[in-house]
């Protein structure tokens, strides 16, 4: 009984650190993204950067 | 107890904080002759199974459109970066769209109808669409440099919506690489929440579409094709269609709603299949639309 219950316990703190991982992992993939994005902006500026001419990223 | 990707139905401790309201886990969920259909289960009907793979061959148009492009690519056949450059976003990024919102599709579609055989879809839509997004991303990090110079960083986040495409695409990357039974087994209760990344995701491709098109063509698209699924997926709304369909009531007003909601996604969603048609068949033939 108590086996069991010290089982489950370590299997919950296992998923609860799997689970915190994975959005660790999200995380630092959207900061990524971000950061490279902020480079790019601090190195063309800001108009340069919000600026799109038509059929610049996509035909329409 | 959660539904997997997959549309089996496993037993796992719940995570603290977090309750089971994605779709589709009643043991009532029972199709004619009295047999549970789990769509991971082996099911021999033949018309669930010839579903499954007319909506998975779908998967590979995509890539099908881009080949011959990528093959001159990789000879080294002149202006195939140009036709490249040309296309990928084209192709690729309006196909990781529609994959996206099939995805998104399929728990709606059992909370109106109760079929499961489908379920089965929704990861094989979800790891196509990350396939199809990341060589969008590779190809427009090799082949644009005609349209933003500056080098690769450049070509995938020199834009505002550059950046928000990238970061769609890095999304991806914790959702796909979990959407596989290890990892629902490794995760047990806490899987769900690790996959509602799914709405942040969500947000950052429609983000991403309106600093590309404004308001107008796709993003607007997009946003007809995203009412009708995030109204569905209200939970009071979807609690009173499950119950509604279970006791069989409320049934005029449930084909209303449903003409309504499917019309609006329609709408929608033949665009940008005309859109994905129209660029797809260039790009195969190798004309993209700024030859």
């Amino acid at each position: 009984m108590q086996d069991d219950r010290e089982a489950n316990l370590a299997m919950k703190r296992r998923r609860r650190r799997a689970a915190r991982l994975t959005m660790l992992l999200a995380l630092v993939c959207a900061i990524v993204a971000l950061a490279l994005g902020a480079f790019q902006l601090q190195a063309e500026g800001l108009n340069q950067f919000l600026y799109r001419a038509p059929g610049v990223g996509a035909s329409k | 107890m959660i539904t997997g990707i997959d549309g089996r139905i496993d037993i796992v401790t719940p995570a603290a904080g977090t309750h089971d309201d994605a779709p589709p886990v009643d043991g009532a969920e029972h199709v004619g002759r009295g047999r549970a259909l789990g769509a991971g289960h082996s099911d021999t009907r033949l018309l669930p199974l010839l579903g499954i793979w007319f909506f998975r061959g779908l998967v590979v148009i995509p890539f099908v459109l881009m080949t011959p492009e990528i093959i001159a690519l990789i000879l080294g056949r002149p202006d195939s970066v140009a036709h490249v450059s040309a296309s990928t976003a084209d192709v690729l990024g309006t196909s990781s769209l529609l994959l996206f919102v099939m995805m998104l599709t399929v728990t709606p579609v059992h909370t109106m109808t109760g079929w499961r055989w489908h379920l089965v879809l929704r990861r094989d839509y979800g790891v196509a669409m990350f396939f199809a997004a990341g060589t969008d991303l590779t190809l427009a990090a090799l082949t644009t440099g005609d349209t933003f110079p500056g080098g690769p960083v450049a070509r995938i986040a020199g834009h505002t919506f550059l950046v928000f495409g990238t970061l769609s695409v890095f999304l991806l990357i914790p959702l796909t690489l979990t959407a596989n039974r290890r990892a629902m087994h490794w995760l047990g209760g806490h899987w769900k929440s690790v996959q509602r990344l799914t709405y942040l995701l969500w947000g950052t491709i429609l983000i991403h579409l309106a600093f590309l098109f404004g308001l107008s063509s796709i993003f607007l698209d997009a946003i007809a094709v995203s009412v009708p699924l995030v109204l569905m997926r209200v939970p009071p709304v979807r609690r009173w269609w499950r119950t509604a369909r279970k006791r069989r009531s409320h049934h005029a007003l449930r084909v209303s709603a449903a003409v309504l909601l499917i019309g609006l996604f329609a709408i929608g969603y033949t665009q940008l299949v005309g859109e994905l048609a129209t660029k797809g068949s260039a790009a195969f033939v190798q004309r993209p639309p700024s030859d």
